[in-house]
């Protein structure tokens, strides 16, 4: 550790110059002993935030790396096949892992680069497109056949959201039959980017709050949407008293204006924080080895990683399914409360 | 750790957009095929356990009817056996009786003829012996010349009669 002797510390110094970070290290002597433990710190944070975060590249463990598309809306769309690109054309640049406007050192006003998330993204649409364009296939083949194979696993998880998360929730008949491919949708996207952060080298795109804002954010026009087409307009106005009587109307309407806004609000940070929780645990149990800086620790810490590594498995199955069955919980909630409501108050 | 809470609009932009497109790719070239063919299988089936039902219900009614003629068939079938028992009882009454009959006829008619056959019989040997008394009484006749003859005579006639 670095705050044993003076030469430690002049070498973690010296470290530290060569690192990246050098500018930021021109401290004096005095401060050093704190800076190495930020130093260690950073490390740590480092590690964490390149599985955790967004990036404008993408990187296997060293052995490969490579940088993604850089999109720009500022006043107009500005495209980049890389960060090399950005910098050589001149207009923006990046300070401190920030890509600003080199003008003024303001963020473009809308960042729509592809990010490693958004190639994660692609690739669970990609995986999910084939699975799904082969089970169809085998469908249009013979579809008096009983399924086999992967066909058989995307029918099981599909007919289990069908009638185990759908029907009982959406109890109108025709809008389940017709929101039923959505419900479908969601449960094999989130459940396949919840399984690729458990991938070496690949990244859970639900583990980030923008990812799960989106889908929270279809979500909540899913929700609205189908009351307002299956009930009708004014139906779903008069949800918003609740049905209670109008002398409460007062406390109920603000309550149900606002659960419209937190039910997409728990699900986005639901996912994320499932999705993060996992991984940040992981990480600081490995984490652990280097900050106790012996190996004893290591068979307790691999068991302990393994555990979470499979707890981490059966949590992506959970969360997909959560995030769709309050989906539909909500979608149901939103159609059946008024019918309901005379024989409640 | 702030970028971790924090929340970038383009990759929120970015995650609708392909999920919308996804959504679509999947709808399309995935999901309407398999709901189709889902549909399809789960018709079939509804359809097969609904004809099954009938099916069965009608073989049912089948089992019910048949059931319903066998004990019919089987009553008959009795009623035919206790009448045919009853007929051949009676036949062998019949015949047991006409049989006694045709051996008491048969008794009476041998003991009949027995019956003349002796009266025949003494009637032959009552005219045989008159016969023979004549034929004696015309021989002693004949020898009444002498005494001594006529005794022989009677004796030579007792001894035949006896031999006889």
């Amino acid at each position: 550790m670095a705050n044993t002797t003076n030469l430690d510390n002049t070498q973690l110094q010296q470290n530290h110059q060569i690192n990246e970070h050098a500018t930021h290290s021109t401290d004096t002597t005095a401060h050093s002993d704190n800076q190495a433990h930020a130093e260690e710190g950073n490390v740590m944070i480092k590690i964490l935030s390149e599985h955790l975060l967004d990036h404008n590249s993408y990187d296997f463990y060293g052995v490969f790396h490579f940088d993604l598309p850089i999109i720009f809306y500022d006043n107009g769309f500005h495209f980049y096949a890389n960060k090399k690109a950005m910098e050589a054309e001149g207009t923006f640049k990046e300070i401190h892992h920030e890509f600003v406007k080199a003008d003024t050192g303001n963020p473009p006003q809308l960042n729509l680069s592809i990010t490693s998330l958004v190639m994660f993204q692609w690739i669970a649409m990609l995986l999910l497109f084939f699975g799904f364009w082969t089970a169809a296939k085998k469908y249009k083949k013979n579809p008096e056949k009983a399924p086999s194979g992967l066909q058989n696993l995307i029918e099981t998880l599909a007919i289990y959201v069908r009638d185990e998360i759908v029907r009982p929730n959406v109890t109108s008949e025709s809008l389940a039959n017709r929101l039923t491919p959505y419900f479908i949708s969601l449960f094999f996207f989130i459940l396949t980017m919840n399984l690729m952060g458990l991938i070496p080298g690949g990244h859970s795109p639900t583990g980030n709050l923008a990812v799960t804002a989106g889908l929270a954010i279809t979500a909540y026009f899913v929700i609205n949407g189908s009351s307002i087409l299956h009930q009708g307009f004014g139906h779903w106005i008069k949800e918003f008293t609740g049905g209670a009587p109008w002398g409460i109307w007062f406390i109920m309407i603000p309550i149900e204006i606002l659960s419209m806004f937190t039910k997409p609000f728990a699900l986005t940070v639901r996912l994320f924080a499932n999705m993060t929780a996992g991984h940040a645990v992981i990480l600081s149990l490995v984490g652990l080895i280097f900050l106790l800086q012996t190996l004893v620790v290591v068979p307790i810490v691999t068991g302990f990683t393994l555990f979470i590594y499979s707890l981490e498995l059966l949590v992506a199955f959970i969360q997909a399914y959560v995030f769709t069955m309050l989906t539909a919980v909500f979608v149901g909630l939103a159609q059946g409360h008024g019918e309901h409501s005379t024989e409640h108050h | 750790m702030d970028k971790l809470i924090s929340l970038n609009p383009g990759l929120l932009i970015w995650t609708i957009f392909n999920f919308l497109i996804f959504l679509f790719l999947i709808l399309k070239f995935g999901l309407k095929p398999m709901m189709n063919a889902l549909k399809a299988r789960e018709d079939a089936i509804s359809n097969n356990l609904k004809s099954a039902q009938e099916a069965s219900e009608k073989a049912q009614i089948l089992l019910n009817e048949s059931q319903a003629k066998l004990q019919e068939t089987a009553k008959e079938v009795n009623n035919l056996i206790s009448k045919g028992r009853e007929q051949a009882n009676e036949i062998i009454n019949n015949a047991k009786i006409e049989a006694e009959k045709l051996r008491q006829e048969r008794l009476d008619n041998a003991v009949r003829e027995i019956k003349t056959a002796q009266d025949n019989a003494f009637v032959q040997l009552k005219n045989q012996i008159a016969d023979m008394v004549i034929q004696a009484t015309e021989k002693v006749l004949e020898e009444k010349l002498n005494e001594e003859k006529d005794m022989e005579l009677i004796k030579k006639s007792v001894e035949k009669l006896s031999k006889n």
